[in-house]
């Protein structure tokens, strides 16, 4: 999927004479955001965000920060406070947790290039429930809680669509559990 | 539960904390040291962040962020010069006509003087001998005037003022630009164990101090325009000058009204001659502070710093005590940002304890089968 500018996006959309999305083209070249319009395309890619219009995308990506993580270098603790949402830019980061109390951590998840993690924080502030650690040199999005409560607050629609896919995954993933321990489900 | 303590990552949970204080109290100290110079970078930095928003709008809509601070500098320096043209207008006739009436009343308040005197003299005889009593009231006012218009130090005052206002836009300009750089800056040189906290204390702290600004200067507007209404309406000759400084003085909180009050009862004796015009302008002033404390705070602070009467007052006076004018502006949302810092410290504290755990009712819910 192609992404244009926000606004020559609802330029698009609309029926505008075809000299001003011209002059509206020319102003683009020149003031416009390649890497902005780079970033977005990204983040269109990303489950939660792929049903938001472009300016609500462009809103939450603008409030996005970046960070690079060195081979090993932990992104969160199990026990911390979490307080931010995590995409993959680059590279490779692998979620540790313990399965039972004396043992090492283990290995129970990889995450790659636009996957997300970290997504509990937009539900709640508590602790997380696992560690985070970069495999590889890795470059991450990072969505403090913050801003995406005042996007929310600014735009329920976009809210609305971040919290219903994110609603989706996580019953997809208790009903993976409840299939993976044998529990009949209550019907 | 954590990674094991010989995991090289563990390491940078406890050594940041040293290093970030040290390196905060070296910064703070630094400040301390050099602050005679910051005014105008505070000023700047204020100009900034009241900027911010129209500059993320631009870049929202897809506008790279140098070209958006470009096209809002330019767009300000047209308003402001439109505005100082046809707005700041009658602020610049009532100068001269102050220059004009200046002399009339300066002999109105030298009759008045000399009434006090005759009255106290009157009353109290022993004082006609007294020298320095009689060189009080003889040529008092003279002095007060030589003082004011020929002192260095007001001279001096004035001066940096003058700098300061034109050195704050473009220093503005820069922190616009050069904003989220920082911040990122910041990001990458944080150890990634503390990103979050990074950017809880930088989200919290911003929060703060962004909405304390853009509260204390819409109250300011508001504190200003409500108090010239006021002084027009009892008819005071330069009620737009008196109700400027009530809005400037506001930027101090509770600062409007008194810096108001003071000179609009100085103004009203000087030309009503009796007590009536200036209790009238005290009155005014009352009903001014009542509707900032009761409307406009309410509305428009009650989301930038909750700190109560009190610890504003503590806050004011130390501010006065460490910096002066800059330390009584600066007190309050500094208050509220060590506020906000310190919840941040005590919510990771209970959070590391295992202290935060869901409510009572989810907790309960939780334990009841789930349907699908």
């Amino acid at each position: 999927m192609t992404e244009t500018s926000p606004a020559s996006a609802d330029f698009s959309e609309s029926r505008v004479p075809l000299w001003l999305t011209k002059v509206w083209a020319s102003a683009d070249r020149v003031f416009g955001d390649s890497g902005f319009r780079k970033k977005l395309r990204f983040f269109r890619t990303v489950l939660l965000f792929k049903d938001l219009s472009t300016r609500d995308l462009a809103t939450l990506v603008k409030k996005t920060m970046e960070k690079s993580y060195g081979p090993g270098e932990i992104v969160f603790q199990e026990g911390h406070l979490g307080r931010a949402f995590f995409v993959v830019a680059d590279g490779q980061v692998e979620i540790l947790r313990r399965i039972q109390v004396d043992e090492s951590p283990q290995v129970v998840a990889r995450f790659e290039k636009g996957d997300f993690f970290g997504e509990m924080v937009l539900l709640d502030e508590l602790p997380r429930s696992a560690t985070c650690r970069a495999v590889e040199t890795t470059r991450l999005h990072i969505l403090y809680k913050d801003h995406f409560d005042s996007l929310c607050l600014q735009s329920p629609r976009a809210g609305v669509s971040i919290l219903h896919a994110l609603g989706r995954l996580l019953s997809a993933r208790l009903r993976r559990e409840r299939r993976s321990l044998g529990t009949p489900l209550v019907r | 539960m954590s990674l094991s303590p010989s995991d090289p990552s563990h390491r940078s949970s406890t050594l940041p904390v040293t290093t970030l204080f040290i390196v905060l109290g070296l910064l703070a100290w630094f400040f301390y040291t050099v602050r005679g110079v910051l005014a105008p970078f505070l000023m700047g930095m204020i100009m900034a962040y009241l900027l911010n928003p129209a500059v993320a709008y631009l870049e929202v809509h897809g506008v790279r962020r140098e070209k958006a601070v470009v096209l809002l500098t330019l767009l300000l320096g047209t308003v402001v010069t439109v505005l100082v043209y046809f707005g700041l207008k009658a602020l610049w006739q009532e100068i001269p006509n102050l220059r004009d009436d200046w002399p009339g009343y300066m002999r109105q308040a030298e009759a008045s003087l000399r009434q006090i005197q005759v009255l106290l003299e009157t009353s109290w005889p022993h004082l006609r001998e007294s020298k320095y009593f009689g060189n009080f009231f003889t040529g008092g006012i003279d002095r007060l005037q030589n003082i004011a218009l020929h002192s260095p130090a007001l001279m001096a005052s004035f001066f940096h003022l003058l700098v300061n206002l034109l050195l704050a836009p473009f220093l503005a300009f820069f922190f616009l630009q050069a904003g989220p750089r920082i911040a990122q800056l910041g990001l990458d040189a944080c150890p990634g164990l503390w990103v979050e906290r990074f950017l809880n204390l930088l989200n919290k702290g911003g929060q703060v101090v962004g909405n304390y600004t853009r509260g204390i200067l819409a109250e300011a507007l508001l504190v200003g325009v409500f108090s010239t209404l006021g002084l027009h309406w009892v008819g005071l000759n330069y009620a737009l000058l008196v109700g400027l400084s009530a809005g400037v003085g506001n930027v101090v909180p509770y600062g409007g009204p008194v810096v108001g009050a003071v000179l609009g009862v100085i103004a009203a004796f000087l030309q009503f001659s009796n007590l009536t015009g200036p209790v009238q302008v005290l009155l005014v002033f009352v009903v001014v502070h009542y509707v900032d404390s009761y409307i406009f705070q309410p509305l428009i602070m009650k989301r930038s710093v909750d700190l109560d009467p009190v610890t504003v007052v503590f806050a004011l006076l130390c501010g006065a005590h460490l910096g002066g004018l800059w330390g009584l502006i600066l007190a309050v949302p500094t208050a509220g940002v060590i506020k906000e810092v310190g919840a941040v410290f005590y919510v990771w504290y209970r959070a590391e304890r295992g202290l935060i755990v869901p409510s009572k009712e989810i907790a309960l819910l939780a334990q009841k089968p789930w349907v699908v």
